[in-house]
């Protein structure tokens, strides 16, 4: 009977006209938004080539190890193809200055407004606001449709079990609407090999991850609507639930929460942070004139032996300069970071109550472009400012940690090797640390799933069928 | 007759589930934005205070005129309470000195990417996402539902003319979705009044321009809908229909115009430009290398043949001559260089000009474009803003450098340290100023970009006659499909 009931549904699908006409708007729009995808990856790359070219250019000019101001770039996310999510508004590009603070610019949003106005067309659109539509448009009179217009009794006048109905009905649903979502998935993966974008092993893994997600999510919005289908007697009620439900759980639960929850924690002011900082370096500066004023050589007769003398002095004295900044910035940074981190969970937890939002999660995670993007490209680059640092002071034998003093001679300096220079390398998570950081989104979604699925299940089995 | 049809569409209104519906929902958003927005306003404004009271202090205790550089802050404006805009996008500060080209960097979204996740909550959003598919809800069925229904052959069972009873579906639906409307935009505009958010009278004039243009996006969805329904048979059909243009002209045209625009019109990006420009320069500076090369041998042999004295003393002779011709040719490779600098920006600037009229072009095909447009133009956040900004900082570098270079031989020296070792006085080193403070309170102070009133209203004179075409255009529509429509 189960069979017979989940054939009838799926063909009850694909006869109607409706339904074909709108999965395939549907696959054209995700193969559009694919080839949007593709085209916005190779712009970042072109961009990210640019910069890198450019700054070579400046590297190649430069005569003294010590003037070199080293420029690290974050290339675009592969994944970005599918999943834009915030590599347009993370900045780029990083100075890595020989004063403490590391700032992101250059964010492809700030450098091109236009594309800021109505923002990307991605996977990660279709996938979080025109599927759950998709679903819900095609749910909502299931149930209710069908006892408007007799088919519900009629059925039921045979030995039709309740819970044989309701599994076949979420099944033969299911089933019809993950088909064009899985057609267009295949008709992507067909088509990466031939898009010149070099996908690794991991990539593809994440892909699948990506859209069984995706199809998880579909489910919570298909029985959602079978819920509200089974529950509302009316169909144009139980129309506007699902509309509002839809409205609230994509637009506004995900936005609402952050923005609330966010603003309640009061994170210091990191432009203050910054002028504290930099009075502390001028305050030690001022400090250290007198010492520097009554410096004596000990071979007046030799100016080239005092300069050297002078600025060995001058090194030591900014490296202990140095030391102190770093001690209160240290301190400073870890309050900000510590309350910024508060912040974000707290804004990301509360946003969770919407499936939406822990589906978004999952795809900004596991393509690497949410807002981990930012934070690693920061950390990264604050490590290879050690790096950097070390790589200096062995080839001038001073850290470039302050006042740089540069004697110039008539002598024709030679040409700098600026292959020596450590090159930065923007390193993604394993595809096992970020299964590990989706741990709690994913449990969060298979809840989701099984609870809008026992909700269809006994919505039905309660309710009136006449 | 028409009056009569009228208070029979409110009454049908009023009592439906819908209208509450709206109300509520409307009701909860609009305030919840309003709310939302204030919050960012107040942080970004007061982050916007502190940053001045820091370059305050960090002018009170410069020392030298050379290391102050003067740290200009983007201002918020309270309109993007409203429109939002590009507002968050756009980098904040910038430092402005001689030394470097004034560029606005540290973006809100790229410093605090928690928020640019699921992006913003404001009136320009629930206008056209919500408000939007509200329009086609209440009219989707207006017509091919009152036929499925049997109460169009009732109506028209009287002499009532089709053209008053298309007016009054028109009147009555537009009043059953303002009305519930203007209660919480009142409240909301009260609420930014007891926020003590300072608005101008202009100010007031460019919100209620806003929200007379939402409304007008409104009526296009009203008259959409009204067409759809008087064009199909079936509820069902003309919600689908209408569902389709929905997500067409809210969600996809406008992104995929700017998409379309941007892959026609190719621009180089910053770097590109930067690295052209310096190839240039690299170029014209071996020229020069090598010009001057030549210019030296030449020298030379003007001495060929003379004694040691006399080459000395022709060279002494010459020696303000030649430093003159050696300036002048730096000074023209330098000229060439900033000349082709200008022309790569130049051609550039059209070239984005070019791209974002084009996406401009596209994207308004669909009227909630150009509400986003009418929206982020009076509120002052469209595109264009980082180019205001940047020609005022460009004229504002010009200004505050010609100060600090007065400053600089008014306070007698540069303000960094000097090195002397001389025979007799052997290591000198001089701190200049040493802890005396410069008085910088007369500098210039950076004049953000503002446009009045009449700009603003002159600038969205087009996009809003363009809604009201649309209005016209889908009203003849309505009025032509129910004219010939089969009951």
């Amino acid at each position: 009977m189960f069979k017979q009931l989940l054939i009838k549904e799926i063909r009850l699908f694909f006869q109607s006209k409706q339904f074909v006409w709108v999965s395939l708007i549907l696959l054209l729009l995700m193969l559009m938004s694919f080839s949007a995808g593709v085209q916005n990856y190779k712009n970042a790359q072109a961009q990210y080539e640019s910069g890198i070219q450019q700054h070579k250019q400046k590297l190649e000019q430069a005569n003294y190890w010590m003037s070199i101001e080293q420029e690290v770039f974050l290339p675009p996310q592969t994944l970005s193809v599918f999943i834009n999510g915030l590599s347009n508004d993370a900045g780029r590009k990083i100075a890595v200055t020989r004063t403490n603070e590391l700032f992101a610019q250059d964010s492809r949003y700030s450098d091109n407004p236009i594309l800021a106005i109505f923002r990307t067309l991605d996977l990660e659109f279709m996938l979080t606001v025109l599927l759950p539509l998709f679903a819900l448009v095609f749910t909502y009179s299931a149930i209710n449709g069908e006892r408007e217009n007799g088919t519900l009794s009629l059925l039921f006048s045979n030995s039709v079990s309740r819970s044989t109905f309701i599994l076949s009905k979420v099944s033969g649903t299911s089933i019809a609407l993950i088909t064009p979502v899985l057609i267009a998935f295949l008709l992507c993966l067909l088509l990466l090999p031939f898009i010149g974008i070099p996908f690794q092993q991991a990539d593809y893994i994440r892909i699948v991850l990506l859209f069984v997600a995706g199809i998880g999510h579909l489910l919570i919005y298909t029985f959602i609507g079978l819920g509200v289908s089974a529950v509302v007697r009316s169909s144009s009620s139980s129309f506007m639930i699902v509309l509002v439900i839809w409205i609230l759980s994509v637009f506004i639960l995900p936005r609402a929460s952050v923005l609330i929850a966010g603003r309640s924690v009061e994170v210091p002011n990191r432009d203050a942070i910054i002028a504290q900082k930099n009075r502390y370096r001028m305050q030690l500066f001022d400090e250290d004139r007198p010492k520097l004023s009554q410096f004596k050589p000990t071979n007046s007769k030799d100016a080239q032996a005092t300069m050297a003398e002078f600025q060995k002095m001058m090194s030591t004295m900014s490296e202990e300069r140095a030391k102190k900044v770093n001690e209160l910035a240290s301190k400073l940074d870890e309050e900000y970071q510590n309350k910024r981190i508060y912040r974000d969970n707290l804004a990301l937890s509360f946003s969770q109550i919407s499936p939406t939002a822990v589906f978004q999660l999952i795809l900004n995670k596991t393509s690497q472009t949410g807002i981990n993007l930012s934070e690693s490209f920061y950390e990264q680059a604050k490590d290879y400012k050690t790096t950097f640092e070390n790589f200096i002071q062995e080839k001038t034998g001073t850290k470039a940690t302050g006042m740089i003093m540069i004697f110039e001679t008539d002598e024709e300096r030679p040409k700098l090797d600026i292959s020596e220079i450590p090159e930065f390398t923007f390193k993604m998570p394993s595809i096992s640390e970020t299964v590990k950081n989706l741990q709690h989104q994913i449990i969060l979604l298979l809840m989701y799933i099984a609870t809008s699925f026992f909700w269809a299940f006994y919505g039905f089995i309660q309710s009136d069928i006449k | 007759m028409l009056r009569t049809l009228i208070i029979k569409e409110i009454n049908a209104l009023l009592l439906s589930p819908k209208f509450s519906l709206t109300l509520a929902v409307c009701s909860m958003l609009l305030l919840l934005s309003v709310y939302t927005g204030i919050v960012e306003y107040k942080q970004t404004m007061s982050q916007y205070e502190a940053a001045q009271q820091i370059e305050a202090l960090n002018f009170q205790e410069a020392k030298s005129a050379n290391s102050a550089s003067a740290l200009v802050h983007r201002k918020p404006n309270p309109l993007q309470i409203l429109f939002s805009g590009i507002h968050f996008d756009l980098g904040r500060i910038t430092s402005v000195s001689k030394w470097s080209d004034p560029n606005l960097i540290r973006s809100m979204y790229s410093e605090t990417p928690v928020f640019a996740l699921f992006r913003m909550l404001d009136f320009g959003f629930i206008f056209q996402v919500i408000l939007t598919l509200f329009a086609l809800l209440f009219t989707y069925d207006s017509i091919s539902g009152e036929r499925e229904s049997g109460t169009l052959r009732l109506v028209f069972s009287n002499s009532v003319p089709r053209s008053t009873y298309l007016a009054a579906k028109i009147i009555g639906n537009g009043i059953g979705l303002i009305a519930p409307l203007l209660i919480p935009i009142l409240l909301s505009l009260l609420i930014i009044q007891f926020n003590s958010i300072s608005l101008s009278e202009g100010d007031w004039i460019t919100i209620l321009l806003t929200i007379s243009s939402g409304i007008l996006l409104l009526f296009v969805f009203l008259l959409l809908g009204l067409s759809v329904s008087a064009m199909s048979q079936q509820s069902s059909t003309s919600f689908l229909i209408l569902l389709s243009i929905w997500i067409l002209t809210v969600l996809l045209i406008p992104k995929a115009g700017v998409l379309v625009a941007d892959t026609i019109i190719k621009t180089p990006s910053d770097y590109e430009l930067a690295s052209m420009k310096g190839f240039y320069a690299e170029e014209k500076m071996r020229e020069h290398s090598k010009e001057l090369v030549s210019v030296f041998d030449k020298r030379n042999a003007e001495t060929e043949g003379m004694t040691k004295e006399q080459a000395k003393a022709y060279r002494d002779e010459k020696e303000w001559e030649w430093m003159e011709e050696d300036d002048k040719r730096r000074q023209e490779m330098q000229n060439d260089i900033n000349a082709y600098g200008d022309k790569l920006y130049e051609e550039f600037q059209n070239k984005k000009i070019q791209k974002e009229q084009l996406a401009y072009r596209f994207a308004k095909i669909s009227p909630v474009a150009i509400f986003q447009f009418i929206g982020n133009n009076l509120a002052q956040t469209d595109v264009a803003l980082k180019n205001r900004y940047q020609t005022k900082l460009n004229e504002y570098k010009a200004t505050y450098t010609s100060y600090v270079d007065e400053k600089q031989k008014a306070s007698g020296n540069s303000g960094g340290l000097s090195i002397t070792i001389d025979d007799e006085e052997g290591f000198k080193i001089d701190f200049g100023r040493g802890d005396a403070r410069i008085d910088f309170s007369d500098r210039p102070l950076f004049d953000h970009p503002a446009k009045t009133s009449s700009e603003l209203i002159h600038e969205t004179l087009s996009d809003l006659l363009s809604l009201v075409g649309f209005c016209v255009v889908l009203f003849g529509v309505s009025f032509f499909a129910f004219l010939n429509y089969k009951m």
